[in-house]
């Protein structure tokens, strides 16, 4: 959000080409004969599929929506294998949402401090969601960017950025996206402070 | 012959410059404050740089300061157009974070006004796409059937545009008869209209010409940027979360999920985009008149606290009029939610804006943006 044409040219928006991608067979999906996926069955496949590393644990006694954890040093390979897979068919990537967890909860309670990135993959295939998670360093948060695996990632990922000050490696236009370039610290982080001033103007609390 | 009047060319002599263009972010036809940065060569366009953030008002910063009852009239200005359908999601979320039960009227009243506020979104969709493109007329027939249904809603909460009318557990106000008997009459008198609309524009040779076959994105493309909503069906697939994940008793009304056929042009391009829009409000109007007719009278709120606490994370989206608007609530057992974060499918649209405006004409921007049919309050929240 620069002010000058030429300069805000180079940082905005990348024009590299997304490899091609895994989306195929489209006319197979119909909304009236999918059976939904269930997360248990994702979470082996991914095991075998990608290695019995890169699944963590699979949560689900919270309410809501249950979650598969994953080992972010596999990132690039699980989304790979999610999209392409011809049984889970995940072509489609949701969100991409970060939260930051301090040291201490509300309450008071010592928590493990952490960011944690949650992926919702769509499989229209199946009707199904696929919830999956990251755990990161709070202090340094970086994950592999899959703008490459889905064209939605890279404006959601640098959303994130923005918000919450995670870095995803190789991504090609690791910019702020809603706020402007020069705006300092990143506002969904429990422990941020306003700024009083923003280039001389009074922020309004 | 002499040669020295002749001028020799160079290469020099030919040489053209690319012209950046700046639209917006005060420009009519970006419907809100969106500014585009377009880099052209002559008419043509080589890319474009969407430039968002000015509507920001931090809704996800102001969630987590709030109790979620209060999260609610943010939820409304997100979409200030489809508000009904922001805080259905994000009721329908909370509440399926307690399992908490909801009367059946509760769900019917929900689906009614949701419906009626798909319309009241599309018919403005409708009229200033048809205003952009220079047909006036659509513009004057579709707001005033628009305004029929801001008067009802007006009636049923008390406000026309940011309603904080549907509430975790229900709605916070119980339908009149009298309401009822102008939704009845509106479902009579609105068909007919809209089939003039729709013949005054669908047709129209001029319309199609600025319409058809251009700003095409194909569907492996439409899912690989995440679309949803009409912006996808557009593209040519029968997905509705309606229908794929059915949420307030949408199972029990019967309606046909419509999709790009290109009956003009080609799937995927802004007149099939804008032609979803119109089948689709004959298909609300269906599911309106069964729900009034299935409408239960078992309350309109459910035994939910005014102040709920609910614990556990969850992502829900609904369909909303430009798509799936989704929310990822993470709850940790006090009054105010932890994080709340809201996918927007606008955001997503604009997204794909410098992909789908390469090598179109400048003039055909502003065909591609109404028919996407984003609200900028939405894509930055």
């Amino acid at each position: 959000m620069s002010q000058s044409g030429s300069t805000s040219l180079k940082i905005t928006f990348s024009t590299e080409p997304v490899p091609p991608h895994g989306i195929k067979n489209l006319d197979t999906i119909s909304i009236d004969t999918a059976t939904p996926l269930v997360i248990d069955d994702v979470a082996a496949a991914l095991k075998s599929g990608v290695g019995s590393g890169s699944v963590l644990s699979v949560e689900k006694a919270h309410a809501g929506s249950p979650y598969i954890l994953f080992n972010p040093a596999d990132t690039l390979a699980i989304f790979k294998f999610l999209r392409d897979n011809d049984k889970i068919r995940g072509i489609g990537l949701a969100v991409v949402s970060a939260v930051d967890y301090l040291d201490k909860n509300e309450a008071g309670e010592p928590q493990e401090p952490r960011v944690e990135l949650v992926y919702v993959v769509d499989s229209f295939a199946h009707k199904t969601q696929i919830m999956l998670k990251a755990k990161l360093d709070r202090n340094a948060p970086k994950i592999a960017s899959i703008a490459g695996i889905y064209r939605s990632a890279n404006w959601y990922e640098r959303e994130c950025y923005d918000m919450v000050g995670v870095t995803f490696e190789g991504h090609p236009n690791h910019e702020r996206i809603l706020l402007p370039p020069d705006w300092k610290g990143h506002p969904l982080r429990r422990d941020y402070e306003f700024p009083e001033e923003y280039n001389g103007m009074k922020v309004p609390l | 012959m002499s040669t020295e009047n002749q001028v020799t060319y160079k290469d020099d002599h030919f040489q053209t410059q690319d012209m950046t263009i700046n639209m917006g972010p005060q420009h009519p036809s970006t419907h809100g404050v969106l500014r585009l940065e377009i880099v052209s060569d002559g008419e043509v366009i080589k890319a474009t740089y969407p430039d968002i953030g000015y509507l920001h008002r931090c809704f996800e910063k102001h969630s987590e300061n709030r109790e979620y009852l209060q999260v609610l009239p943010f939820a409304d200005r997100m979409d200030y157009l489809g508000a009904m359908n922001m805080e259905l999601g994000f009721c329908l979320a909370v509440e399926k974070l307690l399992a908490a039960e909801i009367p059946v009227r509760a769900q019917g009243i929900r689906v009614i006004v949701a419906e009626l506020n798909r319309i009241a979104s599309h018919l403005l969709a409708l009229g200033t796409y048809a205003l952009d493109l220079g047909g006036f007329t659509p513009f004057l027939y579709a707001f005033r059937d628009r305004e029929k249904i801001l008067r009802m809603f007006e009636e049923i909460c008390g406000a026309r545009l940011l309603y904080n009318y549907v509430r975790p557990g229900g709605v916070a106000r119980d339908l009149s008869p009298g309401v009822i008997d102008q939704i009845k009459d509106f479902c009579k008198y609105f068909v007919p209209q809209l089939q003039e609309i729709d013949e005054l524009l669908t047709g129209n040779n001029i319309f199609v010409h600025r319409t058809a076959n251009v700003g095409i994105i194909p569907l492996d493309k439409a899912i690989s940027y995440g679309f949803s909503g009409p912006n996808l069906r557009g593209s040519g697939i029968a997905w509705d979360l309606r229908r794929a994940a059915p949420y307030s008793g949408y199972e029990k009304y019967e309606f046909d999920i419509c999709y790009g056929k290109a009956e003009m042009g080609t799937v995927g391009d802004c007149w099939n985009r804008y032609f979803v829009r119109v089948k689709e409000m004959f298909e609300s109007i269906k599911i309106i008149e069964q729900a009034v007719a299935q409408l239960a009278d078992d309350g309109h709120m459910g035994r939910v606290a005014k102040s709920v606490k609910p614990t556990g994370e969850i992502y829900m989206d609904t369909e909303c009029p430009r798509g799936a608007l989704g929310y990822h609530i993470v709850a940790d057992g006090s009054k105010k939610p932890y994080r709340v974060k809201a996918k927007s499918p606008s955001f997503i649209s604009i997204s794909s804006m410098d992909e789908m405006c390469s090598g179109m004409m400048l003039a055909d921007v502003v065909a591609l943006l109404g028919s996407i049919d984003i609200v900028l309050g939405e894509v930055d929240r």
